[in-house]
């Protein structure tokens, strides 16, 4: 939990334009009549549930948890938890055997096998990225794989092994939308999208996987931002002191480790100085940085918009279709 | 412009290099090495994988050829067919196991048994629309076809909640498909390439997040008919091109016209052209030969669809 000064933010304001501008976008612009939601047991999708119960009503507002066999424990109970203190139908899908039958875990014991040619699918792994703020060297991934012994490997990836170790674990999140769209498809029914704005911004998301959504009501806030929503609404203690975690490897893995790079508070307050082009001595005043390091860290942040920009784009469309302003495509 | 048949002219040749050109600046922009291209067996994706190999050569397009259980076997091979005289790499992927997984069939049978309880694995079914929307005015209410053999029988309107669930489960399918396209593309560091045409477009004729979830539309400013002259040009394959096009989603055939747009190409795209440009009922009536009610059916239909499939099209919103 963290609260720095540029970051505060007016909460009981912000979160009550938030259920009217959302109860306004669901019911009367989308026109659905209520909104599914994907429950991690994590932050972000515990205050959008939470936004949204007291935005539509918890009559309307549907909580689906979707754990796989790689899965934290945690995140079913500490789902079910805020399903339970929200007060929304909730429903536990469990998608093992969808991601099985896709191939999900063998092709990425594929890919992990040019680089570490023992690797059985039984074994746990993670991907990881080297810290940003040591060493300014081009961010190559590693692979972390654990033996049945405990004991761990640790090996550089080559790029084709990257790509498809990340490739056969987007099934995970790429699945997870379509039951979530499965749902909302059944119920008539919009679908939320979770993002914060670090994630938003920096492109932390699968395209048509968690990227895809009908509405994305925490994507303007920092996570600092999403933390004093989450008092707001009183979210339980167990769910705001949780690490972040992508929950896509079976080894225990933070976003920091995963993609970041750096804490998140730090990145947080880092976006917020770039985007509002605050000096380098000042942002390194208020992050303790050094000139440096916020240099490297603006790089960082420059390279992650540029080699992302596409998820957010719809897909491009080769001319415009051209309709009279009523008909607006 | 008055409507006359030359507003669905295209010179194919300079069409073909301006998509060309288009694909290839994609690839330069967001620094991806080739394309995947989902094949259906259907003229769209046939016309989309000829236009990529023409832009960028066979050694960078990757078929992928998505079965399951309830495709229309001349599907496969003709994606097949289509892809080997292009010379290109193609994997063939059954995802009836994906689908079993997540319940596909088995939600969808559900709500058959509830209305027919008679319904067993010897029973093929399809989901249309009421015929011709030109000759009668009605909602678009699907109907249910239960059929043994070539017999029809059982046959029922179906209720809208009915139809909701349905689709909700048969919509898996093309989201399994766009699943599995991405992870080739991103092994690859390829990007997808969608294959929707102008006239699905505007009346959100796909599934979002399925095949309406692709990184590029080279198609979408095409109407139908002009994707067929396209097609006829790059020498697409003459079985695609004869074939009529089907969602092939159902295993009792079902056309495009049938299931969605509830008239021929021909007149749909005219129509959706006089439509989109505001033009009025009566000159287009009279230049198509068809009557002024005909038209104004028609274009209430064009508004329904387009106004109903809006959220197809737009990004999700966001307060940033």
């Amino acid at each position: 939990m963290y609260d720095r000064e540029p970051l505060s933010i007016d909460r009981k304001m912000e979160a009550e334009r938030l259920e009217g501008a959302i109860s306004d976008s669901v019911l009367s612009r989308i026109r659905k009549k209520g909104v599914v939601i994907g429950l991690s047991g994590g932050l972000d999708s515990s205050v959008c549930a939470a936004i949204c119960a007291k935005a539509l009503g918890v009559g309307r507002v549907f909580g689906i948890l979707m754990p796989e066999r790689e899965g934290k424990e945690d995140t079913n109970r500490l789902g079910r938890i805020i399903a339970d203190h929200l007060g929304i139908e909730t429903i536990v899908e469990d998608i093992t055997s969808i991601l099985d039958a896709s191939g999900c875990y063998t092709r990425r014991g594929m890919s992990i096998r040019e680089v570490i040619p023992d690797y059985e699918d039984s074994w746990k792994c993670k991907v990881i990225l080297p810290n940003i703020l040591s060493s300014d060297r081009i961010s190559i991934s590693q692979i972390v794989v654990e033996l049945p012994d405990g004991s761990t490997v640790n090996k550089r990836m080559t790029s084709s092994s990257y790509l498809g170790v990340i490739a056969a674990s987007n099934f995970k999140q790429r699945v997870r939308k379509m039951m979530e769209y499965h749902h909302a498809d059944r119920l008539n029914y919009a679908v939320v999208g979770t993002p914060n704005r670090l994630e938003y911004e920096l492109g932390f998301f699968v395209k048509n996987g968690d990227g895809a959504a009908d509405l994305k009501p925490i994507a303007h806030l920092y996570k600092s931002q999403v933390y004093q929503l989450a008092e707001h609404y009183e979210i339980p203690d167990e769910i705001i002191k949780r690490t972040p975690t992508t929950d896509t490897f079976p080894m225990e893995q933070t976003q920091e480790e995963f993609y970041f790079s750096i804490p998140l508070r730090t990145m947080d307050l880092m976006l917020y100085c770039y985007n509002n082009d605050v000096g380098l001595d000042k942002c390194s005043k208020t992050t303790g940085l050094s000139a440096d390091q916020v240099l490297r860290i603006y790089k960082d942040i420059e390279q992650k918009k540029r080699s992302t920009s596409y998820l957010h784009m719809r897909p491009e469309l080769f001319g415009v279709i051209d309709l009279p302003p009523s008909r607006e495509v | 412009m008055p409507l006359n048949k030359e507003v669905m002219n295209i010179d194919p040749e300079k069409e073909a290099d301006r998509i060309c050109h288009f694909l290839k600046e994609y690839l330069h922009e967001y620094k991806r090495e080739g394309y995947i291209v989902g094949l259906s067996g259907g003229i769209d994706s046939a016309l989309t994988l000829s236009l990529c190999v023409k832009a960028i050569g066979s050694k960078n397009v990757f078929g992928v050829i998505l079965p399951e259980k309830d495709s229309n076997p001349i599907s496969e091979r003709l994606a097949r067919e289509h892809a080997e005289s292009l010379g290109i790499e193609y994997v063939v992927e059954n995802i009836t196991s994906v689908l079993e997984a997540f319940g596909t069939y088995g939600k969808r049978d559900e709500i058959i048994r509830k209305i027919y309880p008679a319904y067993s694995s010897n029973h093929r079914i399809r989901l249309y629309l009421p015929e011709n929307i030109l000759e009668k005015d009605s909602i678009n209410f699907f109907s249910l076809d239960i059929m043994e053999g070539d017999e029809i029988v059982f046959s029922t309107r179906l209720r809208r909640k009915d139809t909701q669930v349905i689709l909700a489960a048969t919509d898996t399918k093309q989201r399994t498909r766009m699943m599995h396209l991405y992870y080739h593309a991103e092994s690859m560091n390829h990007a997808v390439c969608g294959t929707t045409n102008r006239t699905e477009m505007i009346q959100g004729y796909f599934v979002k997040y399925g095949d309406g979830g692709v990184d590029i539309e080279p198609l979408a400013h095409l109407y139908k008919t002009q994707v067929y002259s396209l097609s006829r040009h790059l020498g697409v394959h003459q079985g695609i091109i004869d074939r009529p096009p089907s969602p092939d989603t159902f295993n009792s055939h079902v056309s495009d016209e049938e299931f969605f747009f509830r008239m021929p190409y021909e007149k749909l795209d005219m129509l959706l052209y006089a439509w989109e440009n505001d033009m009025d009922e009566q000159g287009t009536a009279s230049m198509m030969g068809l009557g002024t009610e005909q038209v104004k059916r028609a274009f209430t239909d064009f508004e329904r669809k387009h106004t109903a499939s809006r959220h197809l099209r737009i990004l999700p919103p966001n307060m940033m």
